[in-house]
């Protein structure tokens, strides 16, 4: 007799991806959701949302977790604006850029706002453009920084790939996982 | 009526909407689908009955304020710049508002999904954040390459300095001994310590020349080194011009009756006072006439004359030379001082190269400029020009 196939469960989570502008926020979303890269830099103003779905398999069932994916425009001062497309995230991607360092520190800015409008919000760090030379930031700065916030972080690179799935998979397992410890 | 101006403001195809049940589930679509959803190709009916947040994903993580919406809680609920993305990669940009749909009685019945097109004004302030951030990273570089040119200076700097305390000791070191060899050479030659034969005046007197060289070489070298690490400093005063002249000119006049040659000077007598360091301009004129008598041949004449410039503001200076050839540097003192001469025709070359350079430099202190020109038949000239004093008088 065929062992009977676990049962599949849907869910969707909003998910801000969050950073300085040209860190790579737009094509870490790009890479993930088309498989695709350019090199060349567009500004991204207000918001794009994508969609993909990730299987997270469970004890006892299969997780099709639709990431709705919050591309927002990259900033340095508190707009209120963002704090509205904010609202609401489960999770966020915070993304710094390994050849500008000032881009992590920003970072502390971002977490703080996400946390004021959705404080239960998980995070993993992309440290992206791992693939470009030099870096300004060392590994042991990125993981002391994600480490503190209580986040996984992945040195990204949106050019050749690495990385990214592995990312937002993580961030997927995380927040079925938040789901069901809220819904226990 | 009312039908009637909705769909005139609909047909301008910058608006368009749905209403949406209690339940959440489009009951009516107005307008272009991919205004209002993002998708393009699909029929406004089969988008009948869909749940609102799953047409529209910018909506998922905002139940609880389209909730309030719909229970008259809040009054709209709005998303600005929305980012549609068409299959040709273009971007539209829209604006989402969720409005209270009431019947007669007031009491909340669903929801307005209303989009509106403002990709024109999106457009505009993406170029604008476009160039802003492209600015930035612009400006970031810049910063980035001008540490790096700090850092690499500083430490040019710090070779300098090495170089030049290197070359100061050298050249400290250097004088004392010759200095005492030319004291000597002198006793040999007055005759101070014994006859010597013809032929060997004849020599000493070329070893008196060239440790003459030496030492003049090692006193510019010496100036170069000062003037390079900014520690000259002038004593400016107002001179008369004459008064300065006579200076140089009475510590010159022994190589000039060496080499029987003539000094030709024109001076006028009423020239005003000139603002100057009058130690630092006699050197400057001392060192042009002993550069125009070396270039120039024995019994050769050296012209030297003063005008005030046009506007009276300057003294113009130039001493000429009755050389055939140009002065060994007539490029810029800074590019030519080291070069290397190979011939022997050029062993004062570097000498009077760097005694140009130490003339160039401290005629620009003095806030004068230096010129040198060479044309054959006429020698090289040597401009330089000084300050005129501003006195209560000149006023």
């Amino acid at each position: 007799m065929a062992t009977p196939l676990p049962p599949v469960v849907t869910m969707s989570s909003k998910v801000c991806l969050l950073g300085d502008f040209a860190v790579g926020k737009t094509s870490l979303v790009r890479r993930f959701v088309y498989d695709l890269f350019d090199d060349k830099y567009i500004s991204t103003i207000g918001v794009k949302v994508s969609r993909k779905t990730v299987a997270v398999p469970q004890a006892d069932r299969v997780v099709e977790l639709s990431l709705i994916l919050w591309d927002l425009a990259g900033g340095e001062k508190f707009d209120p604006i963002q704090a509205t497309y904010m609202r609401g995230a489960a999770g966020a991607v915070l993304v710094c850029d390994m050849t500008r360092a000032e881009t992590l520190d920003h970072l502390n800015a971002y977490v703080a706002d996400l946390q004021t409008v959705s404080p239960a919000a998980v995070f993993v760090l992309a440290a992206n453009k791992s693939d470009l030379t030099p870096w300004e930031l060392s590994k042991a700065q990125v993981e002391e920084f994600a480490e503190r916030i209580g986040a996984s972080c992945f040195f990204t690179s949106a050019k050749t790939g690495e990385e990214v799935e592995t990312l937002f998979r993580e961030l997927g397992r995380q927040l079925v996982e938040k789901m069901n410890g809220s819904a226990s | 009526m009312k039908s009637r101006i909705a769909d005139a403001i609909l047909s301008r195809g910058t608006l368009a909407y749905a209403t949406v049940g209690p339940d959440l589930r489009l009951t009516g679509i107005q307008g272009d689908p991919f205004l209002l959803f993002g998708s393009e190709g699909l029929a406004p009916s089969a988008l009948v009955d869909a749940p609102l947040t799953q047409v529209a994903p910018e909506l998922v993580g905002s139940e609880a304020q389209i909730q309030a919406v719909l229970t008259g809680q809040a009054p709209e609920y709005h998303l600005e710049m929305v980012n549609r993305q068409r299959p040709d990669g273009s971007i539209e940009y829209v604006s989402i508002t969720l409005l209270p749909l009431r019947d007669e009685t007031g009491r909340p019945q669903g929801l307005l999904y209303l989009v509106e097109n403002v990709t024109q004004q999106g457009r505009l302030r993406q170029e604008l954040m476009q160039r802003l951030n492209e600015l930035q990273l612009l400006k970031r570089e810049l910063d980035q390459r001008n540490l790096e040119l700090r850092a690499a200076n500083a430490e040019l700097r710090l070779m300098n300095e090495i170089k030049a305390s290197f070359v100061s000791v050298a050249a400290h070191e250097l004088r004392t001994p010759l200095t005492s060899i030319y004291g000597y050479l002198e006793l040999f030659l007055d005759g101070i310590l014994g006859p010597v034969s013809e032929k060997q005046q004849e020599y000493l007197q070329r070893i008196y020349k060239s440790a003459g060289w030496m030492l003049a070489a090692v006193s510019n070298l010496l100036d170069m080194i000062r003037i390079d690490s900014d520690r000259v400093e002038l004593v400016l005063q107002p001179a008369s011009f004459h008064e300065v002249l006579e200076g140089a000119v009475e510590r010159f006049e022994p190589q000039l009756l060496a080499q029987e040659q003539q000094l030709q000077m024109e001076v006028p007598g009423d020239l005003p006072q000139i603002l100057c360091d009058v130690l630092r301009t006699e050197q400057v004129l001392g060192r042009l006439l002993s550069q125009a008598s070396t270039a120039s041949p024995p019994g050769g004449t050296i012209r030297l004359s003063a005008a005030l410039s046009e506007d009276g503001s300057f003294l113009q200076v130039s001493v000429a030379d009755s050389a055939e050839e140009p002065a060994a540097n007539s490029g810029p003192p800074p590019e030519g001082r080291f070069s290397h001469h190979g011939q022997a025709a050029s062993e004062n070359a570097d000498t009077a190269s760097l005694g140009l350079y130490v003339v160039r430099s401290l005629v620009e202190l003095h806030g004068g400029e230096f010129q040198h020109t060479f044309r054959p038949g006429q020698g090289n000239v040597f401009h330089v020009s000084f300050p005129v004093a501003v006195t209560e008088h000149s006023h």
